[in-house]
C-alpha cells in the first residue's frame, strides 16, 4: 500500500476581476500516493494548469486545504512556500527557463546551491544526472542556446532532479519538442519515477499521458473521472487502448 | 358506434337476401323447352339435309331455338352427345334417308337450353341491385354523418378543452357547418369564459400588488418608529446623570417604555417583511439567481444576525464553493434564526458538514426548546402554518417564515429538513459546486 504524499480537500481557485469571479479549480479531492506517475488532462481552461501550480507550492489554493505528508501547506506564507518547494518539489516546464547567460552545468549549480553549499559536490552530480540523461561532458560548457530543444528540456529535467526532490511537477514538458526530442525526454521522465521519485504531469498528449499509471481527467475545474493503468510497460498496444477509450469517453 | 352497428347489420341482411336469391334462382328449373316446335325444326331440318344433301351447317337457330347438329360418323359424335347430356340439352333424334352414299344417315339435333342463359342474366340483375342499394345507403349514412353526427362530436370535444380550462381552443365554423348558429353561441360563451377569467387573474394580480405596496410602504414609517425609539434611548440615556433620582427613575422607566415599543416595531417590521416577501412570491417576482461562492459567506450571515451571542459554533465551516445566491441564503439563515430566538430563546449551536453522497455542505441548526408537536411536522413549511403550542401561540407571527425558507433552498437546487431532537432542528443542505468528498 502507497503511502499518501499530497492530498488536497474541497480544493478551489477563483480568480476575480472586478466584480467577476471565474471560479477555475471547484471542491476537487485528490491524493497522490509516493512514487505514482500521475497525468493531468483535459480541454483548455479546464483548470490543469492551476491544479499543478496550487498543488506544487507556486499558487495558492482560494478554498480547500493541501497537506503534504500530512503537513497542510496551503496555510503557508510565500516564504514558507518557497522553502517547501526548494526542498520538495521539482519543476519542469514547457517553456524550459534556463537562464541564457549561464552554462548547463551552472544552470543546474545554482539550483544544487539552494540546498547545499558543498558546489564540487553538486558538479559531480550534476555531471552523473547529465550523463544519465544522454549529455556528455561536450555539453557542459554549452549555453542553453546552443543546445536542441531536447537536450534544453532534459538539461532542466536535471536541474529539477539536482535537489533529490520527492515529487516532480511537470507542466507539458514535451509540448515544444519534435516527437524525437519528446520520447527522449519521456524516457527520463520515466526512469526518474521507476526510480521511486512521484511525477505529476499535465498534458495534452495520449502518448505522454500513457507513460502514467494514473490519469485524472478535469472538465470546468472538476475531476470527472480517473483512469488507473498500472506500471508502464513499452510498447503495450492494449495499454495505449485502454487510454484512448477512456479519454474517448471522457469527451477528449 | 351504434351507426356503425346498423351499417354492418344492413349491410348483412342485404347480404344474405342477396346469398337466398342467388341460391333459389341457381335450384330452380326455369321454363320447359316447347316439344312442337322441336319436333317442326327437326323436321325442317331433315328436309333442308334431303333437299341440300351437303354443305348444310351443323349450328343453327329456328323460331328462336338455338341447335346443333351431331352425325354418327362424326369422329367426336359420342362425346358431343355426352356433353349435351351433362348440360341437360334436348336431344332428338335424326333420320335423312338417301344421301350421297345411300343410306340413310343418322345423328342428333342438340337444342341450346335457354335455363342458363336466363339465370346469368337474373344473377347479374340480382347483383348490380344489391350494390346499388348498398351504394345508396352508404352515401346517405355518409351524408348524415358529415353533415349532423360529426359538428355533435367536434362540440363534444370543444366541451371537453373547456371543462379542462383549456379556453384558447376555438370551436371550427364554415359553411358546411349544419348547426351554424348553434355552435357560434358556443364559441361565444367561450370567448366570454376567457375574458371573465383573465379579469379575475389581474384582479388578483392587483390585489397582491397593493398588498406587495402596502407593506412596503409600512416598512418606511416603522423603520422611522424604530429610529426615533433609538434616539430617544440615546438622548435620555445621556439626561440621566443630570437629573435628581427621581426624575432618574422616571427617565428609566421612559426608556424601558421605548424599549418595548422598539421591540414591538421589530415585531412588526419582521411580519412585514415575511408578507412582503409571500406576496412577491406570489406574484413570481422573487428572483434567485445562483452562483458559486465561497462558503465562508455563510460565516458572515451567521455574525450578522448574532446579536445576542446566542449563537455557538460546533465545527469550523469547511471552506469550499456552494451554489447559492447570498441575499435569499442569508434570508433563510435569518428566518430558521429568528424562530429559534423567538420561540426557544436558548442557545442555538450550529453544525456545518458536508455530505459526501449527495454533494451538499449540511448546516445543522439547533436549539433546545421545546420544538413542535410531532404531527405537525410535514406542515411546518406550509404556507401561514402556526404550531399549535402554547409558547408559538403566545408569540407573534405570520407563519410564513419557514415556508419561504424552504421555497429559496428549493429554488437553489437545495433543501430544508425540520425536525425534533430535544429541541426545534432545522437542516440546511446547499449544493456544492464540483464534486467534493467527506469532511466530517
Amino acid at each position: 500500500m502507497k503511502n499518501t504524499i499530497l492530498k488536497a480537500e474541497l480544493l478551489s481557485k477563483t480568480y476575480s476581476n472586478g466584480s467577476i469571479m471565474q471560479h477555475v479549480l471547484k471542491n476537487l479531492t485528490i491524493d497522490i500516493k509516493a512514487g505514482d506517475f500521475t497525468v493531468i488532462m483535459g480541454s483548455s481552461g479546464s483548470g490543469k494548469s492551476t491544479l499543478l501550480y496550487a498543488l506544487s507550492g507556486m499558487d495558492k489554493p482560494t478554498l480547500g486545504t493541501i497537506t503534504f505528508k500530512g503537513q497542510e501547506i496551503s496555510g503557508y506564507s510565500n516564504d514558507q512556500l518557497a522553502i517547501f518547494r526548494r526542498k520538495h518539489c521539482g519543476f519542469v516546464f514547457q517553456q524550459i527557463y534556463l537562464n541564457e547567460t549561464m552554462s548547463v552545468l551552472d544552470n543546474i549549480i545554482i539550483c544544487g546551491l539552494l540546498v547545499s553549499r558543498d558546489k564540487k559536490a553538486i558538479a559531480v552530480k550534476a555531471k552523473d544526472m547529465l550523463l544519465k540523461v544522454g549529455l556528455t561532458a561536450e555539453c557542459y560548457h554549452k549555453y542553453p542556446s546552443q543546445l536542441s530543444g531536447g537536450e534544453a528540456q532534459r538539461v532542466a529535467i536535471v536541474r529539477a532532479l539536482i535537489n533529490a526532490p520527492e515529487i516532480v511537477f511537470a507542466d507539458e514538458p514535451t509540448g515544444a519538442l519534435n516527437s524525437t526530442n519528446a520520447i527522449n525526454v519521456l524516457d527520463v521522465m520515466t526512469d526518474v519515477n521507476a526510480a521511486g521519485q512521484s511525477v505529476i504531469m499535465v498534458t495534452h498528449d495520449i502518448k505522454t499521458a500513457r507513460r502514467a499509471n494514473r490519469i485524472l481527467y478535469l472538465k470546468d475545474g472538476v475531476i470527472i473521472d480517473e483512469l488507473n493503468l498500472g506500471i508502464y510497460v513499452k510498447d503495450d498496444p492494449e495499454r495505449h487502448q485502454i487510454l484512448r477509450e477512456f479519454l474517448e469517453s471522457m469527451g477528449w | 358506434m351504434k351507426i356503425k352497428g346498423l351499417i354492418i347489420g344492413f349491410t348483412a341482411v342485404l347480404l344474405a337476401i342477396y346469398g337466398l336469391g342467388f341460391a333459389y334462382i341457381s335450384q330452380t328449373g326455369l321454363g320447359a323447352i316447347d316439344v312442337i316446335q322441336v319436333n317442326n325444326t327437326v323436321k325442317t331440318i331433315e328436309k333442308q339435309l334431303t333437299a341440300e344433301s351437303e354443305g348444310l351447317a351443323r349450328t343453327g337457330a329456328m323460331d328462336g331455338l338455338s341447335y346443333n347438329l351431331v352425325f354418327e360418323t362424326d369422329e367426336n359424335y359420342n362425346a358431343a352427345v355426352f356433353e349435351a347430356i351433362k348440360n341437360r340439352q334436348t336431344m332428338v333424334d335424326l333420320t335423312v334417308p338417301g344421301l350421297s352414299d345411300g343410306a340413310a344417315s343418322r345423328g342428333k339435333v342438340l337444342f341450346v337450353n335457354p335455363e342458363n342463359e336466363i339465370k346469368e342474366k337474373l344473377l347479374a340483375l340480382l347483383t348490380l341491385l344489391v350494390l346499388g342499394i348498398l351504394a345508396l345507403v352508404y352515401v346517405t349514412l355518409g351524408m348524415v354523418y358529415v353533415w349532423v353526427l360529426r359538428p355533435f362530436a367536434v362540440m363534444q370535444q370543444f366541451a371537453g378543452k373547456i371543462a379542462d380550462g383549456d379556453l384558447e381552443f376555438r370551436l371550427p365554423m364554415d359553411r358546411g357547418n349544419y348547426f351554424g348558429a348553434f355552435t357560434e353561441s358556443f364559441d361565444l360563451m367561450r370567448e366570454e369564459l376567457k375574458k371573465a377569467r383573465q379579469g379575475e387573474y389581474l384582479a388578483n394580480i392587483s390585489k397582491k400588488e397593493l398588498v406587495a405596496e402596502l407593506s412596503h410602504d409600512i416598512k418606511t414609517p416603522v423603520a422611522t418608529i424604530k429610529a426615533i425609539c433609538e434616539l430617544l434611548q440615546a438622548k435620555l440615556g445621556q439626561t440621566i446623570t443630570t437629573q435628581t433620582s427621581a426624575g432618574n427613575t422616571a427617565i428609566k422607566e421612559s426608556i424601558e417604555k421605548i424599549a418595548v415599543i422598539n421591540t414591538r416595531a421589530d415585531t412588526i417590521d419582521a411580519l412585514i417583511s415575511n408578507l412582503f416577501q409571500a406576496t412577491l412570491e406570489e406574484l413570481e417576482m422573487l428572483k434567485v439567481t445562483v452562483s458559486e461562492q465561497p462558503s465562508t459567506i455563510i460565516t458572515r450571515m451567521f455574525g450578522d444576525i448574532n446579536h445576542y451571542g446566542k449563537i455557538r459554533f460546533q465545527n469550523a465551516i469547511p471552506e469550499c464553493l456552494i451554489r447559492c445566491d447570498p441575499l435569499r441564503l442569508s434570508q433563510v439563515i435569518d428566518n430558521v434564526i429568528s424562530n429559534s430566538c423567538k420561540y426557544a430563546d436558548t442557545f442555538i449551536d450550529v453544525r456545518f458538514c458536508i455530505d459526501q453522497s449527495e454533494k451538499f455542505l449540511a448546516i445543522t441548526i439547533r436549539d433546545y426548546g421545546p420544538g413542535f408537536e410531532t404531527d405537525e411536522g410535514p406542515l411546518l413549511c406550509e404556507k401561514f402554518f402556526r404550531g399549535s403550542g402554547e409558547t408559538i401561540q403566545n408569540t407573534p407571527g405570520s407563519g410564513l417564515g419557514l415556508y419561504l425558507a424552504r421555497q429559496f433552498m428549493e429554488a437553489m437546487a437545495g433543501r430544508l429538513d425540520c425536525h425534533n431532537n430535544n429541541g426545534f432542528v432545522a437542516e440546511l443542505h446547499i449544493k456544492l459546486a464540483g464534486t467534493p468528498k467527506q469532511h466530517c
